[in-house]
């Protein structure tokens, strides 16, 4: 039996239509939102992360009927009239993708810490990142990526 | 002995989400489905059950969001946090951020993922009854108590006493967890939790959360020491517990702490750890609590 779910998507009031046991990734990439990737579907590679109410969460371990309500952003959801946000820029500069695979769910974190965390160390930073797995770039240019971005948030 | 039946990716298609608007709908929607009602939070643990194929006979799905047990609230003699209460926001709280002898709940919702923490509840992590997940080891270490609402009241089971078996716990099919209590206390005291993990966004491979009083003399007053990972549910380690009553803080106290602990556990193997390694890592982690939280004490 389909439920409707009312939810902020990138900014947009939607209805969406879910079955009792979907989860939010599934839900969201049906929907389009194909940024949202499926990797490991149990919470362990980070690459479906989305942010909920501004906090990230993985989209495929939480049921779609947890989104009601809620205000999602998506990858899609960042770059504003055809200009990226910040952070995408400095993952574009500091050549923080290799297959480009974690890419989404690496860059919705790292908003979250650019956003609400302005001065955590790189530590800290390594810390947040955590939840996410990336099997190409050792790490190395994603931390220097969101570095960047923090200090340019600053200026 | 009650077994768990499982075979790996049976269906999990519940045919109804139900939000409840009350406490007393929720009982009455548990014990109209029974087993068949599964209460859910984010559904973390149902879906990651579901797709293993645990959950076949699940059909109705009860969400208590709209029940009111997101809060966390210091009254008298309790820490109280209700059900729905994310175990992040439960770990920023500044009672168990700030206070060292509540501080093994902070340290334990650090160790999650961002994006698990932002979501999970902590009724979830303690009624799922998985060994491995991180909280009720916690709970344990600080006496912690669960309040459950059923058809026929409320009944009060502390932590320590709730699990029955793998993915088993003494709760009933009508009832579920409202709230968490954790009871305030005086003294020299400190807690930490400590695990040790595959990748970060794992589970542990085995965790630990240890509690210590010191009396005037400097010696080991009262102690708690849990573990997840280590056997079919979480548990206290007494023998452990034992060792270091009456004990001054120091390296042969852990020593002797950690062999017992290596002793009275009973772990399993799987693809983390074999159980060989599981009761090295158990003498490790013991005394590295203990050596943190000596520390927090001031013990030189």
């Amino acid at each position: 039996m389909n439920t409707d779910l009312e939810m902020t998507v990138n900014g947009f009031k939607t209805i969406l239509k879910a079955e009792p046991y979907e989860n939010l990734r599934d839900l969201l990439r049906k929907s389009g939102y194909t940024s949202v990737k499926k990797g490991c579907d149990v919470g362990g590679c980070g690459a479906c992360t989305v942010l909920a109410n501004d906090k990230p969460v993985y989209s495929c371990c939480v049921l779609a009927a947890w989104a009601d309500g809620k205000t999602i952003v998506t990858l899609e959801g960042l770059a504003k009239d055809g200009k990226l946000d910040p952070i995408q820029r400095t993952f574009m500069e500091k050549g923080a993708a290799q297959c480009g695979f974690c890419t989404p769910g690496f860059i919705m974190v790292s908003k979250y810490v650019v956003e609400h965390k302005p001065n955590a160390t790189e530590a800290e930073v390594r810390k947040a990142l955590g939840g996410n797995l990336c099997r190409c770039t050792g790490y190395v240019k994603i931390v220097e990526a969101v570095m960047a971005a923090k200090e340019q948030g600053l200026k | 002995m009650p077994r768990v039946y499982v075979k790996p990716y049976s269906e999990f298609r519940p045919d109804e989400y139900i939000r409840a608007k009350s406490k007393e709908e929720v009982v009455s929607l548990l014990k109209q489905y029974g087993e068949a009602a599964r209460v859910v939070g984010a559904g973390i643990t149902i879906h990651e059950m579901g797709v293993l194929g645990f959950l076949p006979q699940v059909k109705k799905l009860i969400d208590v969001r709209a029940v009111g047990l997101d809060y966390v609230a210091v009254t008298g003699k309790w820490i109280k946090v209700g059900g729905s209460t994310t175990v992040g926001n439960m770990g920023d709280h500044e009672i168990f951020r700030n206070q060292p002898i509540y501080q093994t709940v902070s340290e334990a919702a650090d160790s999650f993922p961002l994006q698990v923490a932002n979501a999970a509840t902590i009724a979830g992590n303690i009624c799922s009854a998985v060994p491995i997940v991180s909280m009720p080891p916690v709970l344990m270490t600080l006496d912690a108590q669960v309040v459950l609402l059923g058809s026929s009241g409320e009944r009060i089971l502390p932590v320590d006493s709730l699990y029955e078996d793998y993915l088993i716990t003494k709760m009933k099919p009508d009832e579920f967890l409202t709230e968490v209590q954790i009871p305030l206390r005086d003294g020299k005291g400190a807690s930490v939790y400590v695990a040790e993990k595959t990748v970060a966004a794992d589970y542990p491979t085995v965790s630990l959360s240890a509690s210590v009083f010191l009396d005037d003399g400097g010696k080991v007053k009262d102690c708690r020491i849990a573990m997840g990972s280590v056997g079919r549910t979480a548990r206290r380690l007494p023998e452990a517990e034992k060792t270091l009553r009456g004990a001054k803080m120091e390296a042969q106290s852990y020593a002797r702490a950690g062999e017992a602990a290596a002793k009275e556990i009973d772990p399993s193997a799987d693809l983390r750890a074999s159980h060989e390694y599981r009761r090295i890592l158990t003498r490790y982690l013991t005394k590295k609590a203990l050596g943190r939280v000596a520390e927090k004490l001031g013990v030189k």
